[in-house]
């Protein structure tokens, strides 16, 4: 999941060579993304991995692209254009350009499109060889959508911020839940349908997204501090005596969680692969054990002897966890291990299709709590109550998604 | 009937605004208007008062000396740019005739972008901006590529087109940046040098500066100098500031003479840089400016106030804001400028009422214009007032009783409120309505002005450009100091009295 939208008001901008920071920008959602391109010739498609070597995008003015595979795009041609759209949620991209490309104007398209009941749970944008482009947010908001400008060049929009800004943009504004925007070089429309909720998803602010953008609002970094912060005033009875975060995402937790009980965090691993996401890797499980072995090489000797509090950001499968008490456990002799879980238990699958996980891998639906325990070989397990992520995000007006943690 | 006699030379929605501001005075005033297109609103006016309307070109000193002959008007007033760069105002004067608008040697500073930036630096007015000129479109352009993060303009008052902004705001960007600046400041130069013969240089190429932008409309008879409340125009096409530059979509002002987002000091020191301007004039042409003078500036975090470009005339959509504010005598004031006897003037506004305009263009202004041209437009023109707002119309003709579009921004819808801004912005987007084309062709506007995320953002930037210059003013630096491994620390001296001596 993760889309984006590039439009530049002259022709003879090379949106490609902003879009592609832009993607850069997305990649942390997975491994592959599908883009369009619209030039003089018309819209060509086509598919990278933005994690390889070398990549780049044919030239032309606007850029549409989604990560792979809980975004896709769709191609369709009418009497009188092609349209291709990218889409992420409950919908089918082929079928949204299908009908863009059956009316010859744009309003009328989007609204055909848009007041269909199947597309509140999807978030999608779009662009015509007209030279027009679309973007929509559907009314339950569970995917969200930010719009931004880059002087008088260009319009963007993208899932989350971060990737706005380093297209050089200026964040500008969250649509809301049903809010559709469509333009071209000569105009710029945008509406509200009615009945919208700002279900965003919760996973977005646990996990998805970067620390450094904002999504829909919420700035992801001080929410992940806050949530430490929260868990951190539930768990503050229990000796501790270092803090620790397992990298990239559970960071900015472990420093909410730290500084709340005036404990130091420690680094603890160094990774050799960069900063790979493990977690939505295409690997198999042999090869995911590799690469999360790789990416947490121990730093030796700091926690000898210490109760130690280890910060995730989620658990889904509890691999990365058991890998990280196994690698401490067996290099340093720690006293005492607990498992701080900056989320609520992930216990069912994205009906949405924000992740694709099998439940039956899921660990907090399969095990309970002492069984973890056991399973991890840790003494403590605290998860985040959902009560606290919600009284924050509701306090900003959002009432988020949570259906894969609750039954 | 009155005896005074004034004749309006131009016929857009500034235009339209000036005659109704000067329609108000209590010496009841003919008014006369020299225009090449129709422009209904101030033909209304013209006939209500007892005056005229007159074809002609207003920027062929002929056809205005003619038309002033002919009704031998007690003042003269020139509403566009362009006429005083034709030399309009000086055959006038040369005449007799009492004319508000400075010369066309003074209007340079408008015209020539350059001429106006050296002036800044010779007499160092605060708020300049680091530049440099060019006439060859191969040396802008190789410039342009290796300054970065730069803006590139027309180096001649070009109705408000052509300006782009090559931001690097990330170093990652810089190379796609100064790569497509060098592409379009060749191709801008060329265009430039074919369109206008009347100025050496084609380009400018300025250090790019961010901030909240605001203009200071200012009114002088050369000695003293009046400021007008604080007006914010849009320059972008579209809602949230997204889209084309464009010659302004809309302007807001209140609730007195600044802007929540602007500081009376600011104020001040806006009025400050414009006076030393005129001063520095006078220096420097021999000559007093008379006129209508403005600084459409920019409250950017090493200067505070900082000179984006000056108007040698009322800005537009900037003035229509003023019909709700300006309570003293509006004509009494051009009159007593342009006779030298501004100082016993005295300027009395409206405290407390909030006043948005919005520009209303058909689709195509600015880029696709062939597209915009020749819409019939309906206004209702009854309903509007109902709401107590004001109509100017700007880019539009009347045709044999049609009123066609002419591929600018077709009128403005003024409203104000003394509840806020929000207020007023809802009673203008009423009032757009109410007008329509007759073909079903799309008309576009920005709903978002006067809107209250929209007065957020701006009271956010507005702060934070505040710390830094108060911090940097504290610390009194004048020099900005970049370390460049292998050739060290290099610093740029605002201080001094040249653009380009680091
Ligand atoms: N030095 C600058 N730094 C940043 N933005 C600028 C600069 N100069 C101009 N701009 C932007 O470009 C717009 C148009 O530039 P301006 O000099 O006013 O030319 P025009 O004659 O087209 O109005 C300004 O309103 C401002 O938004
Ligand atoms: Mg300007």
């Amino acid at each position: 999941m993760g889309i984006l939208l590039t439009f530049f008001f002259e022709t003879d901008q090379d949106s490609g060579k902003y879009s592609y920071y832009g993607i850069m920008g997305l990649r942390h959602r997975g491994y592959r993304a599908s883009y369009a391109v619209l030039n003089g010739n018309g819209i060509e498609i086509g598919r990278i991995n933005p994690w390889s070597e070398k990549w780049s995008l044919p030239k032309g003015y606007a850029v549409i692209a989604g990560i792979e595979p809980m975004a896709s795009l769709g191609l369709a041609s009418g009497n009188t254009k092609k349209v291709a759209v990218v889409s992420e949620g409950l919908c089918d991209p082929e079928r949204v350009a299908k009908i863009l490309a059956s009316f010859k104007k744009i309003d009328e398209a989007s609204s055909e499109v848009i007041s269909k009941e199947s597309m509140d749970s999807c978030a999608f944008v779009g662009l015509t060889s007209d030279g027009e482009f679309i973007a929509y947010r559907g009314r339950n908001g569970i995917r969200p959508l930010s719009l931004g400008g880059y002087g008088f060049e260009s319009v963007y929009f993208a899932t989350e911020t971060a990737p706005i800004t380093l297209m050089g943009g200026e964040y500008r504004h969250d649509l809301r839940p049903g809010e559709v925007v469509y333009g071209s070089r000569t105009f710029l429309e945008s509406y509200v349908l009615e009945g919208g909720k700002r279900t965003t998803s919760l996973f977005e602010y646990i996990y998805l997204a970067r620390p450094d953008s904002y999504v829909d609002g919420i700035n992801v970094y001080l929410f992940r501090k806050t949530m430490g912060a929260k868990v951190a005033r539930r768990h503050n009875s229990t000796h501790i005596d270092v803090v620790v975060g397992v990298p990239e995402t559970a960071l900015p937790y472990a420093l909410g969680y730290a500084e709340e009980r005036n404990v130091p965090l420690e680094l603890a691993f160094v990774s050799t692969v960069g900063r790979m996401r493990t977690a939505i890797a295409p690997l198999s499980q042999e090869e995911r054990l590799m690469a999360l072995s790789l990416k947490l090489n121990p730093v030796p000797n700091v926690f000898e002897g210490k109760s130690i509090a280890i910060v995730d950001d989620s658990v889904v499968t509890g691999l990365t966890l058991k890998t990280v008490v196994h690698k401490l456990r067996r290099t340093q002799a720690v006293k005492e291990v607990h498992v701080i879980v900056s989320s609520p238990k992930i216990i069912n699958a994205c009906p949405y299709g924000v992740n694709n996980i099998d439940p039956n891998t899921l660990i907090a639906r399969v095990l309970d709590d002492e069984k973890i325990k056991r399973a991890l070989d840790v003494d403590d397990l605290i998860w985040l109550s959902l009560d606290d992520a919600l009284e924050y995000l509701r306090s900003f007006g959002i009432d988020p998604c949570r259906r894969c943690m609750s039954s | 009937m009155s005896k005074f006699r004034v004749l309006i030379v131009g016929g857009g929605a500034r235009e339209h605004a000036l005659t109704l501001l000067v329609s108000k005075s209590r010496l009841e005033p003919r008014i006369f208007v020299v225009s090449s297109n129709i422009n209904p609103g101030i033909l209304r006016l013209c006939k209500s008062s007892g005056g005229k309307y007159l074809r002609g070109k207003p920027t062929n000193p002929e056809d205005v000396l003619k038309a002033a002959k002919e009704i031998s008007p007690d003042l003269i007033i020139i509403g566009p740019e362009e006429p005083l760069f034709s030399r309009v105002t000086d055959v006038l004067r040369n005449d007799g005739f009492v004319v508000f608008g400075p010369s066309s040697r003074t209007s340079l500073i408008e015209k020539d972008k350059g001429f106006a930036r050296n002036l800044m630096w010779k007499y160092k007015i605060p708020g300049r901006l680091r530049y440099k000129t060019f006439t060859d479109p191969e040396e802008a352009a190789e410039y342009a590529k290796a300054s970065g993060d730069s803006v590139v303009k027309p180096a001649r008052q070009a109705g408000g087109r052509g300006v782009r902004v090559f931001g690097e705001t990330a170093e990652h960007l810089s190379r796609i940046a100064r790569e497509a600046a060098a592409t379009y400041t060749k191709r801008l130069a060329e265009m430039i040098m074919r369109k206008y013969k009347d100025i050496e240089s084609s380009i400018i190429v300025e250090e790019r500066v961010e901030g909240v932008e605001y203009t200071l409309m200012t009114v002088t008879d050369g000695n003293t100098l009046i400021s007008l409340p604080v007006v914010e125009d849009h320059p972008h096409l579209y809602p949230w500031d997204l889209g084309p530059e464009t010659g302004g979509m809309g302007s807001i002002s209140g609730p007195s003479f600044v802007l929540p987002f602007i500081t009376e000091e600011e104020f001040k020191e806006s009025t400050k840089i414009v006076k030393m301007t005129i001063k520095s004039l006078l220096n420097e042409l021999k000559e007093k400016y008379v006129g209508a003078i403005s600084g459409q500036m920019m409250l950017t975090s090493f200067w505070g106030p900082t000179l984006i470009e000056y108007y040698a005339r009322f800005g537009d959509p900037e003035i229509g804001n003023l019909l709700f504010m300006i309570k003293s005598d509006f004509l009494e004031l051009l009159d007593s400028a342009a006779r030298g006897k501004l100082s016993s003037y005295k300027l009395e506004i409206n405290d407390n009422i909030y006043v948005v305009n919005k520009a209303i263009a058909p689709e195509g202004y600015p880029l696709e214009r062939e597209k915009a041209k020749g819409h019939p437009i309906s206004v209702n023109e009854g309903e509007i007032r109902k709401l107590g707002c004001e109509i100017l119309y700007g880019g539009v003709n009347l045709v044999d009783g049609e009123l066609l579009t002419t591929g600018s921004r077709a009128l403005e819808i003024v409203c104000s409120s003394e509840k806020g801004f929000e207020d007023a912005s809802a009673l203008a987007e009423k009032a757009i309505n109410y007008v329509s084309t007759y073909d079903g062709y799309r008309l576009i506007h920005r709903w978002d002005i006067g809107a209250h995320s929209h007065i957020k953002i701006r009271l956010r930037k507005a702060r934070l450009a505040r710390l830094a210059y108060t911090r940097r003013r504290a610390k009194g630096l004048l020099m900005v100091y970049d370390w460049i491994p292998g050739k060290g620390l290099v610093f740029f001296d605002y201080s001094s009295s040249k653009s380009l001596s680091s």
